[in-house]
């Protein structure tokens, strides 16, 4: 697994690293990072292109509504496979833990969801066992007044009480956070008639 | 001048009605009625009125619900006498909680707020209501088991919440636009 076919290696040079750690713990309202342009542009649409071909189930519940995938770690699709090795490469997982020293094990759960018109996700923390870095990639465009953004809450002794950071879809940008009692977050309604489409899982420790 | 002579449709005064209607619900694995046209309209139309005309709060705990609420409480001997029939429950009167729900409001299930075994009854006071804007009272054993009330004006839903059986509101989508979803939900 060469970790140069799929990232810049521009973007991971030391001092941006450094970047990265000082941007990761001081953001918030908890720690997470937002990197633009973190996989090749060709990269994307070869996704794309895997994920076409990968079965979406409806999902719904009180807390949710979307499309996703089953555990891509099980896809015999060799994009998707290149893509886990990726995640699960000793390189990525040491990029991970240098930018939030947090201790991982190299375990990843990696799903794709496919977001459409009215499908939300409401509020809520991600914490189970195991669960260190919670990431997402997104795969294409929104805009900010299609909804599908990811929000992040502030919250009051360990209570969510309002958005303070929102994050907008851009292709090829990937956001990961701390999966803490802090970490509340919700996917807001997409109200166009689009896709918002994501790689999303769990690094664990 | 009033010229109501029944607070209920009175197709469901009438004693076969009753039977019909009570043997339905006990003799079922999930114990759920809905009952279609409930009331008689002149009555309909006059709960919906004062029901509109409460006070609502905005009430939002994010991790719970969103939602506007007031309470209110249904005296009428026709209303409490079905009720007692069908629950074998004696009713005298049902104090209610008013749901006023729109865009981006829900009520999502949350382990600090369980709610205890009992009988719910959810009067729909929400004229031309598409399922599709969300806004459905669903109730589930988190198991899989999932019973939605189907949205209908002037309905009654009588439900009996067995041990780990909660409910939830659907998250309203923006469909929805500015109409309002209005509920009465109680438990005896």
């Amino acid at each position: 697994m060469k970790i140069n076919n799929w990232l810049s290696p521009q973007n991971f040079s030391e001092e941006k690293i450094k970047r990265y750690q000082a941007a990761f713990s001081s953001n918030k309202p908890f720690p997470y990072l937002e990197l633009a342009n973190f996989i090749k542009p060709e990269k994307i649409i070869a996704l794309l292109q895997a994920l076409n071909e990968q079965e979406f189930s409806p999902k719904q519940a009180d807390l949710f509504q979307f499309l996703q995938t089953s555990d891509l770690l099980y896809s015999d699709d060799p994009v998707l496979k290149e893509f886990i090795a990726l995640f699960s490469s000793p390189e990525l997982i040491a990029l991970m833990h240098d930018v939030t020293n947090l201790k991982l094990n190299g375990k990843i759960d990696l799903f794709a969801s496919i977001y459409q018109d009215t499908d939300f996700l409401l509020p809520h923390d991600d914490q189970l066992p195991g669960r260190k870095i919670a990431f997402m990639l997104y795969l294409n465009d929104l805009d900010e007044k299609d909804g599908g953004a990811l929000a992040f809450y502030e919250t009051k002794n360990k209570t969510p009480t309002k958005i303070s950071k929102r994050i907008i879809p851009k292709a090829g940008t990937l956001v990961f956070f701390e999966v803490s009692p802090l970490s509340f977050h919700t996917v807001e309604e997409v109200v166009i008639d689009t896709q918002r489409i994501t790689l999303s899982g769990w690094f664990y420790g | 001048m009033d010229r109501r002579v029944n607070d209920l449709n009175h197709g469901y005064l009438k004693e076969e009605t009753k039977q019909k209607v009570r043997k339905s619900f006990f003799h079922s694995d999930f114990p759920a009625i809905l009952l279609n046209d409930f009331f008689d309209q002149g009555f309909y139309t006059e709960l919906k009125k004062k029901i509109l005309s409460l006070n609502f709060k905005r009430d939002a705990v994010i991790l719970h619900h969103s939602y506007a609420i007031s309470s209110y409480k249904i005296t009428s001997k026709e209303f409490c006498d079905f009720i007692s029939f069908i629950t074998k429950k004696k009713i005298d009167e049902i104090t209610f909680s008013a749901y006023l729900l729109t865009w981006k409001d829900y009520m999502i299930l949350n382990d600090k707020y369980l709610q205890k075994p009992g009988i719910d009854v959810i009067i729909d006071l929400t004229d031309n209501w598409n399922a599709e804007w969300g806004g459905v009272v669903t109730f589930t054993d988190g198991k899989g088991t999932v019973y939605p009330v189907t949205p209908t004006e002037n309905s009654l839903a009588i439900v009996e919440r067995k041990k780990n059986l909660q409910k939830y509101i659907q998250y309203i989508n923006h469909h929805a636009k500015d109409k309002k979803r209005l509920l009465l939900i109680a438990s005896i």
